[in-house]
């Protein structure tokens, strides 16, 4: 241990350097130094489900609206969107990026007897990089088995970013037949 | 009612805050089939409450920075997964279940009893049935408990870890 002054018998052992293989620290125990985004205290705004209302819809309908493939494929931007309650209760997605995470509701399902998912990913996920090609770390959910049988999922927390912050990125199993997809925002997460 | 100094006291393991760390959408942590194979850390064809292994030393994919590794300094409060099952043949139903691992209802060994998280699967042959759990109680090392029904067919279960929990430091 070499440090002087203030830092006198600190080895910075609890010092997380942000590696990924050096988080022994990990929790917030140490110092906080990096990747503010995984420590920070975080905020939860739910868009309300009142009777009736509608949730910001990212996307339905595969492949004539998506991407019928499994390439990854940021969704659109959904800033500004909010359901469909006409009055002061009405909420939107904030257009400020200060949006950090969504949280989703969705279901999936083919027309055909055949095993296909849809997969949700961060925005910052690496699979981007990837295209073409499923990589674990997806938010997911399985349909159409049994032709017409939907799966559905509600999901707390997929990081957004792109325009506005307000996208996320998802991929299709697609298979055959006419599948079928309803993905809904039903809150989102802001920094505290 | 707690009178003196333990005036208002209540377990502080339920009234800490907890600080959320996301694994993305989830990364594999057990699977298996009932009755039979397994990752070898799990499984088998009854209702029998299991001990998951312990979460600090699993080799999830640390070359992605946003999935750190696990602290192993007992830090660890809860775990959210997601659950996934299927059965190869049409029963009449079958439920993967999650515990807390100070659940003292489902003891480890013991029957499981229903209480806790399940998804129900196999009414469908093949179709897979999915849950998302935000929060499971851990000990300090991020076991929990879970457990598989079997009925007949093969079921195919997946537990993915979305994120883990831990108590906010002030």
């Amino acid at each position: 241990v070499s440090n002087k002054g203030i830092f006198r018998g600190w080895d910075g052992s609890h010092l997380n350097r942000g590696s990924g293989n050096n988080n022994a620290a990990w929790g917030g125990h140490g110092l906080r130094t990096t990747r503010r985004y995984t420590n920070e205290p975080l905020i939860y705004v739910p868009i309300d489900r009142t009777t009736g209302a509608t949730m910001p819809l990212i996307g339905a309908s595969i492949p004539t609206t998506w991407t019928a493939d499994q390439q990854p494929t940021a969704t659109n931007d959904m800033s500004g969107k909010g359901g469909s309650v006409v009055g002061p209760n009405r909420q939107f997605i904030p257009s400020d990026g200060s949006v950090v995470a969504f949280s989703i509701d969705f279901s999936y399902e083919a027309n055909a007897v055949v095993t296909s998912a849809i997969f949700f990913y961060d925005y910052d996920a690496p699979v981007i990089n990837a295209l073409g090609t499923i990589v674990e770390g997806a938010a997911r959910v399985y349909g159409s088995k049994v032709s017409g049988q939907p799966g559905t999922m509600s999901f707390p927390f997929v990081r957004t970013g792109g325009k506005n912050n307000a996208q996320v990125k998802y991929a299709v199993d697609w298979v055959s037949g006419t599948s079928t997809a309803y993905v809904y925002v039903t809150g989102y997460w802001v920094r505290a | 009612v707690k009178k003196g100094i333990k005036r208002g006291w209540v377990r502080r393991s339920r009234q800490k805050r907890l600080v959320y760390h996301s694994f993305g959408g989830g990364q594999i942590f057990a699977y298996g089939t009932s009755p039979g194979g397994s990752d070898g850390s799990t499984t088998g064809a009854d209702l029998t409450v299991r001990l998951s292994r312990p979460l600090f030393n699993w080799e999830h994919d640390a070359s992605d920075e946003r999935y750190p590794a696990v602290p192993a300094d007992g830090s660890i409060r809860g775990v959210s997964l997601s659950i996934i099952a299927r059965n190869t043949t049409n029963v009449q139903q079958d439920t993967l279940y999650v515990f807390d691992y100070d659940d003292d209802t489902n003891v480890i060994g013991g029957v499981a009893s229903g209480r806790g998280y399940g998804v129900y699967f196999g009414k469908v042959a093949g179709h897979y049935d999915t849950l998302s759990v935000p929060l499971v109680r851990t000990d300090t090392a991020g076991r929990f408990k879970y457990a598989v029904t079997w009925t007949a067919g093969t079921v195919a279960y997946y537990i993915r870890i979305t994120g883990y929990w831990t108590e906010e430091v002030a």
